[in-house]
């Protein structure tokens, strides 16, 4: 109990904090302030390398870093750093013309020899989210015209390098041996519309101010301040007035919002829970995942999980509405039980006398582990896979135990969730690589091949036919099974307008927070 | 008469089958309970089909409530048991031995008091996340060194009657002088510590749930409290929350009572022997 | 001042204390007289508020546990409905308590010299220092630094006088003050009792007559619940009026000659017991050099302090050698010495057999303490209820010497009744004089009076058939009536089971009475006497 009110205690103290926390915010006008809240807190310093490498440790750096290319109110590229570019007949060299009125927040001029140095440094220190190893050289033309040339050519290169890109300050990075501690508050100085006033770690707030000086046009307010509140005491303080805008309230207080007058930004978010097979272990072969897959019903788990307020998500890893989304029939794999035991008979598997499936003679039993926040989700179904017949031995465990097991491939099954927005590019990383949230598939080796191909397109058309094809394949593969994409939810007041953008923002976050809501 | 001898250890074989029943009844009451299964009707009010409500997910709350029954009572009196014992197996090895097993048990004790046993507990239990079995381990290894100085203290009192003297002349060992002369004799103290040990097991059963830090899969009274916190501001607190709260209230109320009657009793029995 | 008033004492349906009303005033000392059982000691738990139970109103359901009725005024406090925080504000710095010596009412854990600093810190007596007033209750310095375990009976009692009289209480109860002292401790603690009584009241409750006449103004003669006598104490010993403290006083006007009265069953004919000097005879004429306990050569000591200096005696079977020493001297010590309890650091113990060689009870050369040994010798303590587990019933603390000594190496003892265990114990209890009814073997050890539990501490030795008893004070603790009762078993021991006995004692009585031989224990040398 002492608990409970001390977690009330601090939401409310949160609301009253507020004013005391940036009083440099008290003289500013409220119609000039704009007041973001969100239910976690502190995405670290907002500089490219000590970020949290998460969507809003992206976006809110994004405020303060632009990339060469933007994206306009729908998504699309726009000019941004760079005013325009053209790319060669073989699609490796890429010639940039840079906008001559960028300056860095501290006033220095920005040319050439930033973007140059920007793909050097990240070269030598990586960039968590954006690889740039394929470019093979770059050349300063003039102080604002860069050319790059790419070792092979890649059809992604501008929706998701340089749409994310982080450009750094040559000037203030180049004596920086070690980023990943460049912790000073010159580490934000960017190109970005506004400039870091101040970051309190502790309690992850953040006060952002105007960049007068942006050359995109005035930004919208005059203040931004970014900070941790609980659902509920956000919710007082936007009828109050004090917050404008709550990022990913629960769906359950839409409701509760919409009486308080607010306004309720709903959207699919594309980000689906979804359950990891071992590929090397018993769900080695399709047969066996499609088995599984057509015993669970994912209806039940909308309903009782979610409370119906998520949709099933589609199986081709693209979900529908989606920027790359190719509309086709694929398999639902609706719950059939008596169809899921055929396959897995066909498997050799068989029904023991204690009514559980193994083989042999004896019960094999699904080692299913996951993390603490899809609690509720694994126990609805594990449930549901015992009373199919599985004996399961569900574990619940710390995330870092969980990527623990998935490393040692210690499970057969896991639950993670991951955006399925983005340049196809990104599902490279989210279905072949090692990471825990990806599906760490191989299979035949036929879609990764694919997925290389689409690289090499040549037309737009090139490349949006191979990845229906790829949604074709993966459906039928499963190297996962996309089970919920839920429905999340921005409260907002009148003086701000989020935006959804049906790619995500830079390589694929499904956030309605793009910097382009701060500006007019 | 005479032939029911050495009836003073019917204190043990009271315990002992007091706890055959109570596992017994433990097993009956789980066979029968229903299972503990999630359904389409979330988070509804208590009604006739679910007379406490349901929780997030459709489980009915009386069956968790039930489930989690075992799990925390049963637990904090097994665990209990076990650091009795230990204390004192480690008790009577301090007293009756000499020389460096003693030394060592009673630096081991003083070693085991510098270290705050909660803190050793929530490192464990965050690491090993415990389940049934796990979590009387746990809390029954951290917890017996309380008691060994006072069982030791008053061990070596009995142990320097003359009537264990005479035992010993007669060639009895040190068990025999331990569990028909010394034991019996410090029984009302075994059993006060005992119920006290349990008072203090409970809590600690029902805090790790609440900490989150058990086997998420094992339902306890303080895990359903911590599943009930999601639902703080909303009128589902009301059935979530409050009957695992209660429960464990009522059930250190009934420990408390349980010993302070345990206490009369034996000071009673004490006072007719004096 | 203490003023009770129909006071009455009930645990359940029986009354234990029935209608008592007395006052002592300040400068007074009241004795409160009788034999054990006659609820003395209940007198004196009910006046601390020791007792845990309640008031009872006659218009109320009798309760079930101990209750009580009736006024007891302490410094104007009712001890009878004052609650736990009065008691506790009474006990603690009004009122004084000695009890009998016993180890148990001193901690452990704690030296002599840190008890009093304790008790001198409590009661905010920081002026004085601790160690002179020990000294001033005759305690040497060389005890100070002591555990309880260290301490003989007398040396306890003094510590426990000083803890009490230091304070400077306003009532006193003294619980049979004297009963483990020597002659010389004895009148040490008299004139302490009567140093400063005039600034006191004292209850005096006691079986010691002779203590009861020198110390008190009134006396009271407690008879089963009842004051049946009560007034002037000159009075009351010259002139008693009632039949009871007639017979009382003649129990204790120090008559050797056991009464034909005497409830204790005798096999020996009447004639044969009257006359001790004819046991004396008996025990001489069968005084062959054939069998008997020998000591040779014996030298042992705690620490510093030498107890023994190469001492040596010889004990023949069927006699009694008495050891009378002060307290302190280290008469408990060698009592363990002797039987075997503890090894001495030089010299042999033995038992000499007529024929096949000796038997060692103590010495280094044959190792003797091993299951299944017959035991040779029996020790017979000072406090009994210290040397019977509390929780067995008296079946069970006769039955456990053979069971121990039938089993083999198992440590668990055995838990089913032997054959004919039920005839043997009920043999034994015959020897004693005890009752032999089934209702009696069901007693808890703890429930006996003191009388009855030295008799069993006999019979239990007996249960070892032993070839010698060692007994270290056996009726210091005990009444009147009980002592004489228990010198005549060790007495009907001696001469009917051809036991040696060695009685060490303080108490020059019961060492007449029963020895053949009389020594002096003193400066760690046994001189004739």
């Amino acid at each position: 109990m002492a608990m409970t009110f001390s977690i009330l205690k601090k939401s409310f103290l949160g609301v009253g904090l507020l004013a005391c926390a940036f009083g440099v915010a008290q003289e500013v006008e409220a119609s000039e302030r704009l007041v973001m809240a969100e239910r976690k807190g502190d995405r670290g310093m907002l500089a490219p390398y000590v970020h949290h490498k998460n969507g809003p440790g992206y976006i809110f750096t994004s405020y303060l870093f632009d990339t060469l290319i933007g994206q306009d109110d729908a998504g699309k590229p726009i000019p941004a750093l760079a005013s325009s570019w053209s790319v060669s007949k073989d699609g490796l060299t890429y010639t940039l013309a840079l906008n001559e009125a960028v300056t860095w927040h501290d006033g220095t001029a920005f040319t050439a020899e930033d973007v140059a140095f920007t793909i050097e440094y990240m070269q030598k220190h990586p960039y968590s989210f954006i690889s740039i190893a394929n470019i093979a050289s770059y050349e300063v033309m003039s102080p604002h015209k860069i050319q790059v040339t790419l070792k092979k050519r890649d059809a992604g290169m501008m929706t998701s390098k340089l749409v994310s890109l982080p450009i750094l300050a040559k000037h203030i990075y180049e004596t920086i041996e070690t980023p990943a501690r460049f912790l000073e508050t010159k580490a934000a100085i960017g190109t970005g519309p506004y400039k870091l006033v101040r970051y309190e770690k502790a309690q992850g707030r953040y006060l952002l101010e105007r960049n007068e000086a942006y050359y995109g046009g005035r930004p919208k307010y005059e203040q931004l301040a970014i900070f941790k509140m609980a659902p509920q005491a956000a919710l007082k303080a936007m009828t109050s007035g004090q917050v404008d805008l709550y990022n990913r309230l629960p769906v359950e207080d839409i409701d509760a919002a919409q009486k308080a007058g607010l306004k309720v930004f709903r959207y699919v978010s594309h980000h689906p829970s979804r359950l990891i097979f071992n590929h090397r272990g018993l769900f080695k072969d399709k047969a066996m995942r499609q088995a599984l897959a057509f015993a669970i019903d994912r209806q039940a788990l909308v309903d009782i999980v979610y409370r119906g307020k998520a949709e099933i998500a589609d199986t081709g890893f693209l979900q529908k509405g989606t920027a790359w989304y190719s509309d086709m029939t694929l398999p639902s794999y609706a719950a059939d039980p008596a169809k899921a035991a055929d396959m897995l008979t066909q498997q050799g598997w068989r029904k023991g006398d204690d009514g559980q499936w193994g083989k042999a003679g004896k019960t094999i039993a699904l080692r299913f582990i996951t993390s603490k926040s899809f609690k509720k989700m694994a126990t609805v179904l594990s449930q549901q896979l015992t009373a199919f017949g599985f004996a399961v031995e569900l574990r619940i465990l710390e995330k870092a135990a969980v990527n623990a097991a998935l490393k040692k491939e210690d499970f057969d099954l896991s639950l993670q969730t991951s955006s399925t927005l983005g340049d196809p590019d990104s599902y490279f990383h989210r279905v072949f690589s090692k990471s825990p949230k990806s599906d760490d598939y191989q299979g035949d080796g036929k879609m990764k091949e694919m997925l290389k191909k689409q690289q090499q397109a040549t037309s737009a058309a090139e490349r949006r036919a191979i990845v229906k094809e790829f949604q074709a394949l993966y459906a039928e593969e499963l190297p996962s099974y996309m089970l919920i994409n839920p429905v999340w939810v921005v409260a907002h007041t009148d003086r701000v307008q989020p935006v959804f953008f049906d790619s995500g923002i830079a390589f694929g976050i499904p956030m309605a927070i793009p910097k382009n809501i701060l500006m007019p | 008469m005479v032939t029911r001898f050495y009836g003073t250890l019917k204190q043990w074989q009271n315990l002992l089958a007091g706890l055959a029943v109570l596992l017994f009844l433990a097993v009956l009451f789980l066979s029968f309970l229903p299972s503990y299964d999630v359904g389409y009707n979330t988070l509804q009010a208590p009604s006739r089909s679910h007379w406490l409500g349901t929780n997030d997910i459709g489980q009915d709350v009386l069956t968790g409530i039930l489930t989690a029954l075992p799990n925390t009572v049963l637990v904090a009196v097994l665990a209990s048991l076990m650091a009795l014992f230990l204390a004192i197996v480690m008790a009577a090895n301090a007293a009756i031995a000499k020389g460096w097993v003693a030394a060592l048990i009673l630096r081991l004790v003083d070693i085991l008091h510098i270290i705050p046993s909660i803190l050793v507990l929530l490192l464990f239990a965050a690491w090993i996340q415990p389940g049934f079995l796990g979590m009387i381990l746990l809390i029954g290894l951290t917890s017996w060194h309380d008691d060994v100085r006072v069982l030791r203290a008053l061990i070596l009192r009995e142990r320097t009657r003359e009537n264990v003297a005479f035992a010993r002349q007669m060639g009895a060992g040190w068990g025999y002088c331990l569990w028909r002369h010394i034991l019996p004799s410090v029984w009302p103290a075994i059993t006060g510590l005992f119920v006290q040990h349990i008072r203090q097991s409970t809590m600690k059963v029902a805090g790790l749930g609440f900490l989150g830090l058990t086997d998420p899969r094992l339902v306890t009274w303080g895990s359903m409290m911590q599943d009930a916190l999601d639902y703080l501001h909303m009128s589902a607190a009301l059935w979530l929350l409050l009957p695992p709260g209660l429960c464990l209230c009522l059930f250190l109320l009934l420990a408390l009572a349980l010993g302070r009657r345990l206490e009369r009793y034996s000071l009673a029995e004490e006072r007719d022997l004096s | 001042m203490i003023s009770v008033c129909d006071l009455s004492l009930w645990f359940g349906e029986k009354a234990i204390l029935d209608g008592l009303s007395f006052d002592v005033q300040k400068g007074e000392t009241l004795a409160i007289i009788g034999e054990s059982g006659g609820g003395k000691t209940s007198l004196a738990r009910v006046l601390l508020g020791l007792i845990e139970g309640q008031y009872w109103r006659e218009d109320k359901p009798r309760p079930k546990g101990f209750h009580w009725s009736g006024e007891a005024h302490i410094e104007g406090v009712d001890m009878l409905r004052a609650d736990k925080a009065d008691l506790k504000s009474v006990r603690g710095s009004k009122m004084g308590l000695i009890v009998q010596a016993l180890a148990d009412a001193l901690n452990p854990h704690l030296t002599i010299l840190q008890h009093m600093q304790e008790m001198l810190t409590i009661h905010g007596m920081t002026a004085l220092a601790a160690d002179q007033a020990l000294l001033q209750y005759n305690i040497p310095q060389a005890l100070h630094d002591r555990y309880v375990v260290g301490l003989s009976g007398g040396e306890i009692q003094r510590v426990l006088l000083a803890l009490a009289l230091i304070p400077k209480p306003d009532c006193l109860i003294l619980d049979e003050p004297t009963a483990s002292l020597d002659p010389g401790n004895r009148e040490a603690a008299i004139a302490s009792f009567r140093q400063g009584s005039q600034q006191r009241a004292q209850i005096l409750i006691t079986h010691d007559l002779d203590l009861a006449r020198t110390l008190s103004d009134q006396v009271g003669v407690l008879y089963c619940g009842r004051l049946v006598e009560q007034g002037p104490t000159e009075q009351l010993f010259n002139a008693p009026s009632q039949n009871y403290t007639r017979s009382l006083l003649k129990l204790g006007a120090g008559e050797r000659v056991l009464s034909g009265g005497s409830s204790v069953p005798r096999k020996q004919n009447a004639s044969a017991v009257s006359c001790p000097s004819r046991w004396k005879e008996t025990a001489e004429d069968r005084a062959g050099p054939q069998e008997g306990l020998h000591v040779a050569g014996v030298t042992h000591a705690i620490g510093d302090k030498i107890l023994l200096k190469a001492q040596s005696l010889f004990v023949p079977a069927g006699s009694c050698l008495a050891l009378v020493g002060p307290s302190g001297c280290g008469k408990s010590t060698l009592a363990r010495l002797l039987t075997g309890f503890e090894t001495p650091q030089t010299g042999r113990i033995t038992w000499l057999l007529a024929e096949e060689g000796d038997l060692s009870v103590s010495g280094k050369d044959v190792c003797q303490d091993r299951p299944g040994h017959q035991a040779t010798a029996a020790l017979i303590a000072q406090h009994p209820h210290r040397a019977l587990a509390r929780h067995f019933t008296v079946a069970e603390c006769l039955a456990e010497p053979r069971r121990l000594q039938s089993q083999q190496g198992g440590c668990w003892g055995r838990r089913t009744a032997l054959s004919g265990e039920e005839e043997d114990v009920k043999t034994l209890l015959a020897h004693v004089g005890l009752p032999t009814e089934n209702a009696f073997l069901a007693r808890k050890a703890s429930t006996l009076s003191g009388g009855e539990a030295q008799r069993l501490v006999i019979a239990r030795a007996l249960a070892m058939h032993p070839k010698y008893l060692v007994a270290d004070e056996p009726t210091s603790s005990l009444d009147m009536r009980a002592r004489t009762r228990i010198l005549q078993v060790l007495h009907d021991l001696k001469v009917h089971h051809n036991l040696a006995l060695v009685l060490l004692t303080h108490d020059h009585d019961a060492a007449h009475f029963l020895a053949d031989h009389k020594k002096q224990f003193i400066d760690s040398r046994l001189r004739p006497w």
